[in-house]
């Protein structure tokens, strides 16, 4: 369980995406929408925002990861990194 | 013009039947005033898959960045890397990295990219629609600071496609939805590919070409509509799944890893590209390793899934699942299942390395049945189960999306995919090749009725009775599917085109089709199972329709009246050729002169775009796939494929050309009944009608006087009664026969990028609403800004009066094994069909026009009234399914200038 303020469902490894817009809950396998407020049983999914090489954020969402093998590369924070090697947090 | 304004005045279809001239939308009696319904409506999928196939309906087109994150990300890493191998890292890192999404229920695994309908913009082909919407898109995102969670139930007129902004959901494209928080992301991708993309760089390098400046004002005009080189630079073809279902991606990585060695600093007597061969394989090898991480990341994440569930069929499935991928993401699959699997994994893949439409599985049951019938054989599996792998696989189909511009996702393709299954044919040996497992596909495109894959029936004399009215029950069912091909034509074509590259008859009995109705050759390749040898077919052609698309024969015509001059945008295209036009045969001779060098420059410049593609965005994922590029040592750009020469050119409102010119030369040269300024004079004032666009419709008979139109009421009268195309009336047929004589060898003038000569494709797909839009009144009648006729054989709407059996005789009048394709839609009232002995009406009507020597026809069985209700209440109609030129989409995500077209066609009420 993790804190959820300022979260939205595809922050939450129990969230199963299924468009821009919403995705089920894979605990109540329910349709809910992205947006709408998170529950107690978030947890919180590995994305490049909430990734300790992720560095330099501007407002936009971007950044700089600097935790691969080329160093420093431009990246989005809300970029899943579940299959990155690199993920630190 | 409002609404009452509209209600008020005259439409033209009311106009003509006053007069006692009026056009001929039912044939062969009157529908009964009451909608029916199709019949084998109460087939229900298995519960499962029903599921799935809800959620699909509620699922909007999304896409996400992460695969195309990583494909940039990589590819900048390796920038002074040999191209094909700084390729071949960038998509398998990309294919490595992206998180894989199963949905509980699923059996069959993979999606494109993290959502149930997703895809991805790929920039290095085209950036120029993102950097052009670049302001917008980002100030839309800044916008977006709403809640989603009330647009739960968004979807509805308009399908699953995002045509507006909405919450945090940026529209791209007028179909896909991407998360406002995503949208920096994709600006960066796109703004790093500025002067650097396959569509910057052709465009770049086409311009070298002396006459591009024509080329310009060709495509600004809608003359023709689409540049193939950087927009869907794949797809129309057929896949060969053959290599990892023989050999297991282990067994393809020892074979890459062998060839590796045997070529590294040989030559091999080639001294341009043997050297090649070396990067070509090394990049095999790298590519098959990602692939093999991203269907293992699958099992992890079946596994992963299991926590969140006590069901114990739940539990079974994601066992089930891990356990298949771990297998297959080494080895040959040992069971049917595990096969469907291994095509899902292929499939997806493919599509996941271009933009591209069309990518058809062709003869899959033919390739299946190795493993189904030793499943069956041993009990593992029974005919039930395999029906709903079956339809899982129809819905999985059905998710796939291509990203593309707006222009070729609405203007062409009506976000249709085209993955076209095939059933039916010949052996090699020439004996049908029909099997147990054709039947269940069928049936689940029955039970299951979804527009992918699209079904496609191979007809031969040979192919059993039972199976062909199993096909026209399927047809019954109002999904337009299966569409009827005549084997022999088919393989007429294909052997007589491939023959300069060595193709055999029993050769070019493999063929199947790609994409909506392009004849596609193949090979026959031995595979090896349970100790017994099965001969399948494996696609192993470039892809079958690239080239010169499309050209709109009614616009060229317009040329020729009007001295090279475009009058709805002021553009003088081709130069004037000053002709005082005083027969038909000088129309006929400019005609032939703009629509030559309209392919011309053509040709050339997309030439160039597919050279800048080959050299700079090369395809590795089917070189990997197909014959025989693993034999070679060659990517498809160095003609690594069996078969190369598949460049053609498209037309589009060939039927609106015929009649055109029917009228002309009757009306002008035969009977003097008005000149050729008298035909301008109509044609620039719009017959004495508003423009199709004035009034929002785009149907002929739908079109709307004005008060002061009545100056044209002769000429037009007389343009409309005018013989028409359709009716065996060779007074007008012989235009026809005219034209394919000449189209059909000219294509053979001109050279592809391959250096081999070109052929000639005839299905419209959706542009003869987009290119019908741009086009004037037209000499048969037809009003400004209307839809063309759909395809190459089908009659104008309203114009086939003397039956059907009258029409298939128009449209056989010539040999059209010479064309890659024709193409016949014809629209069936329900009744007219109905029971047992309606199904083998339909059957024998098929037969008849087969056996005439026809190359393709496909049905709309639906009473036209459903469709008029389904445009009023889009809503209520979500899975209404209707067949358009070549493809089965969803009729609420279909533009209205084809809606109107479907709903104009002449109704059979009887055949």
């Amino acid at each position: 369980m993790s804190n959820t303020k300022g979260s939205k469902h595809d922050d939450c490894k129990n969230f199963i995406p299924v468009d821009a817009a919403k995705g089920l809950c894979a605990w109540t396998n329910e349709m809910i929408a992205i947006d709408s407020e998170c529950c107690p049983k978030f947890e919180e999914l590995p994305k490049c925002k909430n990734c300790k090489s992720f560095v330099d954020r501007t407002k936009d969402g971007l950044g700089n990861c600097v935790g691969l093998e080329d160093k420093s590369f431009w990246a989005y924070g809300e970029m899943p990194a579940v299959n990155c090697q690199g993920w630190n947090n | 013009m409002t609404e009452l304004d509209l209600q008020r005045k005259k439409k033209l279809g009311d106009i003509l039947a006053e007069k006692g001239l009026g056009m001929n939308f039912q044939y062969g009696g009157k529908a009964p005033e009451e909608i029916v319904d199709r019949e084998f409506q109460d087939l229900k999928p298995h519960p499962r898959v029903e599921k799935l196939y809800d959620l699909y309906l509620n699922t909007l087109s999304s896409v996400s960045m992460e695969f195309g994150y990583w494909y940039n990300r990589t590819y900048a890493q390796h920038e002074y890397e040999i191209p094909v191998y700084r390729r071949a890292k960038a998509l398998a890192v990309a294919f490595a990295k992206t998180t894989p999404l199963i949905i509980p229920g699923e059996l069959i695994v993979c999606c494109k990219a993290r959502y149930y309908r997703g895809s991805f913009p790929m920039p290095q082909l085209s950036e120029g629609f993102f950097l052009a919407h670049e302001d917008e898109m980002y100030q839309e995102a800044l916008k977006r600071g709403g809640e989603s969670s009330g647009e739960l139930s968004r979807v509805g007129a308009g399908g699953g496609n995002v045509t507006e902004s909405f919450g945090k959901i940026v529209s791209i494209a007028g179909k896909f939805g991407i998360r406002a928080e995503e949208v920096p992301a994709l600006n960066k991708i796109a703004k790093a590919w500025y002067k650097k993309s396959v569509d910057d760089l052709g465009n770049r390098w086409e311009r070298e070409v002396p006459e591009y400046d024509l080329k310009e004002k060709i495509m600004r005009t809608m003359i023709c509509m689409f540049d193939s080189g950087y927009t869907l630079p794949q797809g129309r073809e057929v896949m060969s799944y053959y290599y990892p279902l023989e050999y297991g991606f282990d067994g393809l990585l020892a074979m890459c890893e062998e060839k590796k060695a045997e070529v590294a600093g040989n030559a091999s007597g080639d001294g341009i590209s043997g050297m090649d061969r070396l990067y070509f394989y090394a990049s095999c090898i790298e590519l098959i390793k990602g692939i093999q991480t991203w269907i293992e990341n699958y099992a992890k994440e079946a596994r992963r899934l299991k926590q969140y569930t006590h069901d114990p069929k739940l539990l079974a499935d994601y066992d089930k699942i891990s356990a298949c991928c771990e297998w297959i993401a080494h080895k040959q699959p040992r069971t049917f299942y595990e096969a469907m699997q291994m095509i899902q994994f292929m499939h997806t893949i493919t599509l996941n390395e271009d933009a591209l439409s069309g990518m058809s599985p062709g003869r899959l049951g033919q390739v299946l049945w190795p493993w189904f019938e030793q499943d069956v054989a041993a009990g593992r599996i029974t005919e039930d189960e395999a029906l709903e792998l079956l339809e899982l696989q129809r819905v999985k189909f059905t998710c796939f999306d291509v990203f593309a511009s707006f222009g070729v996702v609405g203007g062409v393709l009506s976000g249709n995919t085209f993955n076209n299954l095939a059933v039916g044919g010949l052996t090699r040996t020439g004996e049908p090749a029909t099997n147990r497992l054709e039947y269940l596909m069928i049936h689940a495109g029955m039970t299951m009725p979804c527009p992918q894959p699209t079904l496609s029936i191979l007809w031969d004399e040979k192919i059993p009775e039972d199976f062909v009215l199993k096909c026209a029950e399927c047809t019954k069912i109002g999904t337009g599917y299966p569409a009827w091909f005549s084997f022999r034509m088919g393989t007429e074509f294909i052997w007589n085109h491939y023959q300069k590259e060595g193709m055999t008859l029993e050769e070019a009995r493999s063929y199947a089709i790609g994409g909506c109705l392009e004849t596609a050759p193949a090979v026959w390749k031995v595979l090896h199972l349970g100790g017994k040898e099965y001969e399948v077919p494996a696609g192993a052609s470039q892809p079958a329709a690239v080239g010169v698309h499309f050209i709109s024969n009614p616009k060229i015509l317009e040329m020729v009246l009007f001295n090279g001059y475009d009058n709805r945008t002021g553009i003088q295209v081709f130069e004037p050729h000053g002709k005082k036009l005083e027969s038909f045969d000088e129309i006929w001779e400019v005609y032939k002169d703009y629509y030559a060098k309209t392919i011309d420059v053509l040709c050339k410049c997309n030439n160039i775009q597919h050279d800048i593609w080959r050299k700079n965005n090369m395809c590795i994922i089917q070189s990997l796939f197909k014959p025989d590029c693993l034999d070679k040592g060659h990517h498809i750009g160095d003609m690594g494929y069996r078969w190369n020469g598949t460049y053609n050119i498209e037309s589009c409102g060939t039927i609106n050309m015929v009649n055109a010119f029917v009228a002309l030369d009757k009306l002008v040269f035969q009977d003097k009944k008005y000149t050729l300024d008298d035909f301008r004079k109509a044609i620039l004032a719009n017959f004495g009608f508003y423009k199709a666009d004035e009034i929002d419709s785009f149907s002929l008979a739908e079109q709307v006087k004005k008060d002061d139109g009545d100056e044209f009421d002769a000429i037009h009268g007389d343009c409309l009664q005018a013989p028409k195309y359709g009716n065996d009336d060779i007074a007008a047929d012989k235009y026809l026969i005219l034209w394919e004589k000449w189209f059909t060898k000219v294509a053979h003038t001109f050279e592809s990028l391959f250096g081999l000569e070109l052929y000639t494709c005839q299905n419209s797909v959706s542009t003869h609403g987009t290119q019908g839009r741009a086009c004037l009144a037209t000499p048969d009648g037809r009003l400004y800004g209307t839809t063309f006729a759909d395809g190459s054989m089908s009659a104008y709407p309203g114009t086939d009066r003397n039956g059907p059996y009258a029409l298939f005789k128009s449209a056989t009048c010539w040999d059209q094994s010479w064309s890659q394709n024709s193409q016949m839609n014809m629209k069936i009232h329900p009744l007219a069909i109905k029971g047992e002995n309606g199904t083998r009406h339909l059957a024998d009507l098929i037969k008849a026009y087969l056996r005439r020597g026809a190359h393709h026809i496909q049905f709309n069985v639906c009473d036209s009234k459903v469709m008029r209700q389904a445009q009023a209440n889009p809503e209520q109609h979500r899975d209404l399914l209707v067949r358009v030129a070549g493809f089965t989409q969803y009729w609420v995500e279909i533009g209205k200038h084809i809606q109107d077209e479907v709903i104009a066609r002449t109704e059979y009420e009887s055949i």
